[in-house]
């Protein structure tokens, strides 16, 4: 099965460089066979890497440990669906699972636009078979899925998978941010089309607009399960710290929604075109070089991710993407002027290009502090670390401005604000965003917190403003049709879906950034030891434990705690947390020491999650000084005891048989005095360290992101054939209307 | 108003707001930063009751809990040098032996003490091989 995947790959690489080729014959020469004939061999790699990545998969599944990737990231005591996500785990894995992603996205968007942009597409199939052969070549040559161990070599089990990564959100985060990633190169294809053949104008956009907003969505959905593996698993209590990785994934999705804004503009009006295409190529450029960040080890502290021979590769298609793009751009730059000029800075026009000024400012800090670690090295030569604190002062005012941009770009006229304008469409948001205002500072004592009470208001302040569209959209559908509220709530929102998507989107930001700016700004946490009947109180609660527990499987050792939380007298929630120890598989842990291995373990958190408050606590019980003594003593007997069974075996006549069944009875005895060690954390339990957090709004966090996710949907929904046409016909009329 | 000189009004707006930006930008990373040390680095330079961070990897077989102690020694990854260091916060998941580590220590007569919760370590979300089996 190895050498059929390793000749799979080499057959796709050969079908991507030959599609390369012809794309590129028939864009030159007029030839329509040659061109469609790039496009099929993009079809003919899309199925041959489904297949490359079902047989890894079948290898996974199946414990094949003789491949090296399986043997490296897989164990056959491993649940399925997460021995099934343990491809991407690996180097080897996420490389083919970028190609066949990208090879699938790449002929769907081939096939919808087959009979159209007949010169930009040819170009865009040379440029994503290009990627195609970059990812492909990396995978056949220098990680290669397919590697195999030699009969001999080949282990009886695999090393496991870090069990940090058996996480529900883990199986789902990975394959979304590659298909965001892939996704990108869609947009970034065609545009790189359009330069090449000179046709800027708004077709490529209309085309591959979709694509760019299933990569925003798939970004976004990607790093917000990230966040939430972060929250739930990692034990710190926290979701987001700006780490080099983090970033990598956030600078293209902001700027991805840069383009997604501004796009619009060039549609309606012609303008902004030399911004759009460098918008959207440097999403790309960005992407790459997030990938390069994550493989190379080029950041080489802790936000390295491994050190590989894979940074050069990368480096220098992040040369040719620059150089390619800038180049390109300033030959066409005659054909990218603007067809108009924006007339007003109180327009809907100046409020775009103001956030995507924002969006752009935001991804440039971004991008500045991840790599200022490596540029103060190489100009002092020494290297500083930072972190948030370095990200604050900037992310939180340009945040705040985004927010204000976002709730002001949906109300405002095109061309140019009238005072009546202003005065009809912001009268009630505003208004509703000083009533937040007056609660916040008269119920709360969140004064104390400036710029998240301003967070607060421009949140409402966006939300009122979407509510205000959606109720006069739907009272004047009302009007026309007589239905009753949702009714023409749902007709108005499936007219025009992009529209009604996006200012759900508006929503969804406005809430989960309210949740971001209460959650860091007022959470309460204690780090403390406790014994069994000891309290302490955090924010007004009182957390009291109650008890340890223990759980001994031969997966893992679960020591952990019971929790009562109270608060007035008034019992509020019992937690459960604890952290579990796997076996390790080195030799000099002993015997029975393997099996309390606390370096190679996880925590579970004892969460009671509402909609105004999270109550976290996760238990640090790793502490194992009190049964050190009886884990080395058992080291030593047992490994006395086994030696025994070696030397009373070797001579014996039925050496085979009598030694299963004196290991049988040994592991027997093994695992009870396992166990026993084991419940001693309960029988004389010692103090144990704990976190214990109370933290405001953070599940409006993950609200805000599913509301998000939501408007995306319905932005990315197509609308039926005739509906697409009447509603364009009534938005041109709009338009034309306001243009007047 | 003359619409070229309207943009070049507009241009050296942008241009003025996008430096004030960059400015602002390298003071606050040189002040908010603070130097990072390897091991060998911290050995050298390092002075009684002086703070720093400490960058490298947990030296293999060095993690000890002693009471409410945990002690473990930083490698330097580039050379076979390491510094021991006492750390009483909260550990996060990810530590393990092995693992890329940064945590900020105070020099006191001669021990590194770790400071608060201040130890963080390398993301495990990709190419990370466990330790340990399941056998």
């Amino acid at each position: 099965m190895g050498q059929l995947g390793r000749a799979i790959l080499l057959l796709g690489l050969c079908v991507a460089v030959y599609g390369i080729g012809a794309s590129i014959y028939g864009a030159r020469s007029g030839r329509r066979d040659w061109v469609v004939s790039g496009r099929r061999a993009m079809y003919s790699l899309s199925g041959l890497m489904i297949v490359a990545f079902v047989l890894l998969e079948i290898a996974f599944v199946r414990n094949n440990f003789a491949f090296k990737v399986v043997a490296q990231s897989s164990a056959t005591t491993i649940p399925t669906f997460y021995k099934m996500a343990a491809p991407w785990s690996s180097q080897q894995g996420s490389l083919l699972l970028w190609v066949t992603l990208l090879s699938l996205w790449s002929s769907i968007v081939l096939y919808i636009t087959r009979k159209r942009m007949r010169e930009i597409a040819p170009w865009a199939t040379a440029t994503l078979l290009g990627f195609a052969t970059f990812f492909l070549s990396l995978a056949a040559f220098a990680a290669n899925p397919f590697d195999t161990f030699s009969a001999a070599q080949t282990p009886a089990q695999g090393n496991g998978l870090d069990p940090l990564l058996m996480h529900p959100s883990m199986i789902i985060h990975p394959p979304m941010l590659y298909t965001g990633y892939t996704l990108m190169a869609i947009p970034f294809s065609f545009a790189l089309g359009a330069l090449i053949t000179g046709k800027l104008g708004s077709e490529w956009i209309r085309d591959t607009r979709r694509f760019a907003l299933a990569a925003w969505l798939a970004l976004g959905i990607g790093i917000i399960l990230g966040a939430r593996w972060s929250y739930t698993e990692l034990g710190w209590g926290g979701y987001w710290g700006w780490d080099a990785v983090e970033n990598a994934a956030l600078m293209p999705w902001l700027m991805i929604t840069a383009f997604i804004h501004s796009i619009q503009i060039q549609e309606k009006r012609g303008m902004l075109k030399v911004w759009n295409v460098s918008l959207v190529l440097l999403s790309g450029v960005l992407t790459v070089f997030g990938t390069f960040l994550v493989r190379s080890g080029f950041l080489d502290s802790i936000h390295a991710f491994g050190a590989s021979t894979l940074g050069i590769p990368f480096l220098g298609l992040l040369a040719l993407m620059l150089v390619g793009t800038v180049s390109l751009i300033i030959y066409r730059r005659e054909s990218l002027r603007s067809d108009d000029q924006i007339d007003s800075l109180l327009s809907r026009e100046a409020m775009f290009l103001f956030q995507n000024l924002v969006l752009v400012a935001l991804v440039f800090v971004i991008f500045w502090i991840t790599l200022f670690p490596k540029i103060s090295q190489l100009i002092s030569g020494t290297q500083i670390s930072v972190g948030p604190p370095a990200f604050t002062p900037f992310v939180v005012p340009l945040a705040l401005l985004l927010v204000l941009l976002t709730a002001i770009g949906p109300m405002i006229s095109w061309r140019r604000a009238t005072l009546a304008n202003l005065r009809s469409n912001f009268v009630g948001p505003v208004s509703f965003g000083l009533i937040v205002l007056i609660l916040v500072l008269i119920l709360t004592d969140a004064g104390r917190k400036p710029l998240a009470v301003a967070m607060f208001v421009l949140g409402a302040f966006v939300i009122a403003g979407v509510v205000q569209e959606l109720y006069r959209g739907t009272a004047a559908r009302r009007a026309i049709t007589k239905d009753a509220w949702p009714a023409a709530l749902v007709a108005l929102v499936r007219r025009n879906r992009r529209r009604y998507g996006g200012y759900l989107v508006h929503v969804g930001v406005a809430v989960l950034l309210i949740g971001i700016a209460a959650s860091s700004s007022f959470q309460h946490s204690r780090n403390v030891w406790l014994r069994p009947g000891q309290s302490i109180s955090l924010d007004g609660y009182i957390f009291h434990y109650v008890r340890p527990t223990e759980t001994a499987t031969s997966e893992r050792i679960s020591l952990g705690s019971i929790i009562d939380v109270t608060q007035n007298g008034r019992h509020v929630v019992t937690l459960n947390t604890y952290r579990s120890m796997y076996p390790s598989t080195n030799p000099s842990d002993g015997v029975i020491g393997r099996f309390f291995d606390s370096s190679n373990a996880d925590s579970t958190i004892g969460l009671d999650a509402g909609p105004f408050q999270d109550i976290w606590s996760v238990v640090n019980s790793s502490n194992l000084t009190p049964v050190a003594k009886d884990i080395t003593k058992g080291n030593a007997l047992f490994a006395a005891e086994y030696n025994q069974i070696l030397k009373k075996t070797a001579h014996d006549s039925n050496a085979a048989f009598n030694r299963v069944v004196a290991e049988s009875h040994f592991y027997e005895y093994r695992d009870l005095a396992v166990n026993g060690i084991a419940s001693k954390y309960v029988q004389h339990p010692w103090p144990v360290q704990f976190l214990f957090i109370v933290d405001p709004l953070v599940s409006w966090l993950w609200f805000g992101a599913i509301i998000m996710a939501f408007g995306g949907f319905v932005a990315l929904w197509p609308m039926p054939f005739a509906a697409r046409r009447r509603e364009l016909a009534l938005y041109r009329a709009r338009v034309a209307r306001d243009l007047a | 108003m003359d619409p070229s000189r309207k943009r070049t009004i507009r241009l050296t707006v942008a241009l003025t707001a996008a430096l004030l930006l960059a400015t602002a930008l390298i003071y606050v990373s040189f002040t908010a930063g603070r130097d990072e040390y390897t091991a060998s680095e911290l050995l050298k330079n390092a002075k009684p009751g002086g703070q720093y961070i400490l960058a490298g990897t947990v030296l293999d077989g060095s993690v000890h809990q002693q009471g409410r102690m945990l002690r473990f020694a930083i490698r330097d990854p580039s050379k076979h040098v390491a510094v021991t260091v006492s750390y009483s916060g909260i550990v996060p998941d990810p530590f393990a032996q092995g693992r890329a580590v940064l945590l900020n220590v105070a020099d006191v007569n001669g021990r590194f003490v770790g400071q608060g919760n201040s130890l963080t370590t390398k993301c495990p979300s990709k190419y990370v091989a466990a330790s340990g089996a399941y056998s």
